[in-house]
Parts: C-alpha cells; structure tokens; sequence
C-alpha cells in the first residue's frame, strides 16, 4: 500500500482537470484508440504512486503531481494502454513505429538470425498478451508506467529476454556475518597440520587483523552518501569505465550529476555543459581520498597504532589478493 | 603509493564481497530500470532507488550490464546479420494478421504454431546430424 493512501488520492482528485486535459490532446492524436478515460486516468495514478510517492515520509503538493504528469510520456502510454486492450489500429500503429526499433536492438543482443527472429515472435506474442487471467488477457504493455519513452521501456524488455546474467547471489549472509566468518576458506587454505604452535599463533594475528580492516572498511563505507557508494561500485566492481559513467550524468537533469558537480559560476551559466571523462575521474578520486582517511580513522577507533595500522594494511591486501574470488576467501555458500 | 594500493586493494576486494549481497525486497521491475537509465527521474525520485541500488548487487549489476548496452548501441550503428533484412519483419507482420484475424483464439494457435516450428526445426537438425 502506497503511504498516505487517503491523502493521495485527494491530491490526485485535484488534478482531475489536468487528466482530462491531458486525455484529451491524446484522443485528439489517435481518436481511434480504444482507451476509456478511466483506464488512462488509473495509468497515470499508478505511475504517480510508483515514483513520486516511494518515500514514506514524503508526500507531494499538487504542484509537484501537476509538474510529474505534465513530464510524462502520454501519447506513448496512451498507445501502450490501446495496445493493452488489444486495439488493431493500435498495434499497427506500434508496429509502424517501433517495428525497425525492435529488429535493430533485437540484433545487437541475439546470437543468431534464428534466436533474433525468435526473440521478436516471443516479444510481439507476451506484448498482446501471452497469459490470460481470469479469462482476461495479460498484456505487458500494462506494465508500461509511461514515466520514461515507450523506446527506452521496449528496449530493457528486449535486453532482459535475452541476456543471461551469470552470476552468484547470496541473500542471507551481511557484512557483520562475514567479517565473524571471516577467512574460514583462507585459514583452512593456510595451516596445516604440520604447521606449529607459532605458526598457528601468527595466523591467529593475521586473522585478527584482517577482521579489523573489514570491519574499519565496513564503518568507513557506511559514512558516504549513497551517490559516492553507487559510483565505487560501477567502476570498481562492475567495471564500468569512465566514458559509461559519463553517459549516465551527462544528461543535465541526470540526479547523480546534480550530487556529485559543485555548483561553480561556470556550471551554473551552463548547466547542459558535458561532464567529461576526466570530471569523473576526479569525483572517484575525491571519494576515494574521503574513504580512504575514514578507514584510517576507523583503525584507529578499532584500537590500532599508527603503526599498527601500516602492518594491518599491508597484511589485509596481501591477505585479499592472494584469492581469486570473494566466495573462496570468505568459504560461504552462494546461491545460484 | 604502495599505501594507496594496498588501501585500494582492501577497498576493492570489500566492494566485491558486498556484489554478492543481493536485496530481499522486491527487484527493480523493467519499467523502473528503463525510466531509470534514461535520466527521467528528479533528485527525489532517484533517491529511493539509488538507495536500492547501493544495497543489491542484483538490480546494480542489471543497471550496469544496460549501461554496457546503451553505450555499445551508441558507439556503434551498424547491424549485424545483414543477409536477410526483410526476414523479421515478414515474420511478425504475418503474427499481427494472425493475431487479428483469429482474435484471442489465435494467440493459442500460434502459440501452438510455434512450437510446432520449433519441434520441425529440431528434428530437422536432428536428422541433418544423423545423415553426417
């Protein structure tokens, strides 16, 4: 349930004229379209609820819903919503206008002239409606919000039809689990039963410093803004490059632009200025600096010396480097 | 710095046990990955689902792999599997004629249509392997 449910849907009551304003213009577009005013008043409603009102402890003015509905993409819903319905007109229209679209993103993805063509038939076929509920059809088309272009909407279904994503996932274990589980692969890789007391003492060391840096990493992690982490992640773990990072804040109302650029005389006289490789570079650069003085401070904190600190470093990354995966070091099992 | 890339190390390697974290609330669906990706979300709208993002690895991972995608799509034109161009479309123009023709009845018949293709082609291959 949406927050604020009562108050919501007032506020959506009072931009009822908008609505209708809006409907209007799109039934002017397409007057064939079998679209009921009620159906596309409830669209709107949903996408509003969907994005604008996530948080719960923020609710909206009218204005903010005005500005929300007068941004969105009504003609694309409008025809999403006559395609939902099984409208004739309608679907030629779309395969007018988006038929080359699909073909061309279809064929960058699929491995073959067969898998494409497949992949189309399938997409066509679940687009109409490939489940019937209830005796009703269930198109995906109802899953369009109109928030974004039907183009960019198409084109995630398509990329999600037909990429695999190798990957392990795991749900159960958190930070705090693995730092107390820490090393449970790599202290059965390293000792032996030949291995003597001191041996065993020193592993005991290491294991303990390891623990630490984890856990000052953890705590110095957990004080940047959520914008600083998501970069981190993109390019140290997702390996995006600079230039793909680029393109996600070079649109001048990009979010993750707006956090990360500081908002100098040049900037504010250009706001649709391109943000360069280089800028990008210089924001990990600073978030890194900044993550890295917290880790130090957080060593400290967790009781270490100054040169403590320059040992227990120098072990975690040996420690770290030393194996090829995340999995094998921490010995946990993982999801597939 | 061989401090820096010792710290890095660490970094790095902490930033990868969290990959493995996915979220166990719901995933972001297609329709908010898109709206995402195209840059058509405020501050405020974003700030949810940037928090969504930083705790799933799943969801951060997507979001990566179609930025991957739109960038190759942007630097690069040009279409493969250029033998056949009018194949497809012959191909889906008959499913929308289909589909209206027949009405709902006829998305099960081509349901079944396909299948049947694709036991044909099958055992066509089968049998192509076999006569090798």
């Amino acid at each position: 349930m949406v927050p604020h449910e009562n108050k919501t849907d007032e506020l959506l009551c009072q931009c009822e004229t908008l609505i209708k304003q809006i409907f209007e213009q799109c039934r002017q577009n397409a007057p064939n379209y079998e679209v009921s005013f009620q159906q596309f008043k409830s669209a709107l409603e949903t996408s509003v609820k969907k994005y604008l009102i996530k948080e719960e402890e923020y609710l909206p003015d009218v204005e903010e819903i005005k500005t929300f509905l007068g941004e969105m993409h009504h003609q694309e819903l409008f025809l999403a919503i006559a395609c939902a319905n099984g409208d004739e007109m309608a679907w030629w229209d779309f395969d007018r206008e988006y038929r080359s679209y699909i073909e061309r993103i279809t064929r960058k993805l699929a491995s073959s002239e067969s898998t494409a063509e497949e992949a189309i038939s399938a997409l066509y076929y679940e687009l109409y409606g490939s489940r019937i509920a209830e005796g009703e059809r269930i198109s995906k088309f109802s899953s369009y919000s109109g928030r974004g272009s039907l183009r960019s909407w198409l084109k995630t279904i398509i990329w999600h039809s037909l990429v695999d994503l190798h990957r392990s996932w795991t749900v159960s274990v958190s930070i705090d689990e693995m730092v107390e589980t820490l090393g449970e692969g790599y202290t059965h890789a390293s000792l032996t039963e030949q291995d003597s007391e001191s041996d065993i003492l020193d592993e005991l060391t290491r294991k303990k410093y390891l623990k630490k840096s984890l856990q000052a990493m953890e705590n110095a992690f957990s004080q940047l803004a959520d914008h600083e982490k998501l970069i981190l992640f993109y390019y140290y773990t997702e390996k995006l490059t600079l230039k793909q990072i680029a393109r996600i804040v070079e649109l001048p109302e990009s979010p993750l632009r707006s956090w990360f650029k500081r908002k100098t005389e040049k900037r504010q006289k250009e706001p649709s200025s391109r943000i360069h490789e280089s800028t990008i570079m210089r924001w990990l650069e600073k978030t890194y600096s900044k993550i890295s003085s917290l880790f130090r401070e957080e060593l400290k904190k967790l009781g270490l010396k100054q040169r403590e600190i320059e040992v227990c470093i120098e072990l975690a990354s040996q420690a770290f480097s030393d194996f090829s995966s995340t999995e094998k070091f921490f010995g946990f099992n993982i999801k597939k | 710095m061989k401090k820096e890339e010792n710290e890095r190390k660490i970094l790095e390697f902490y930033l990868s046990a969290l990959s493995l974290q996915i979220a166990e609330d719901e995933h972001l669906d297609e329709d908010t990955l898109a709206t995402l990706l195209e840059g058509s979300l405020n501050q405020r709208q974003f700030r949810p689902l940037m928090k969504h993002l930083v705790e799933c690895a799943f969801c951060r991972h997507l979001t990566a792999e179609l930025i991957r995608f739109d960038s190759t799509l942007a630097e690069s034109e040009e279409i493969s599997y250029q033998s056949e161009p009018a194949k497809i479309s012959d191909k889906v123009r008959n499913l929308l004629s289909e589909i209206f023709q027949h009405n709902v009845a006829a998305v099960e018949a081509f349901e079944d249509k396909v299948g049947e293709e694709k036991k044909e082609r099958n055992s066509e291959g089968e049998e192509e392997n076999q006569n090798h």
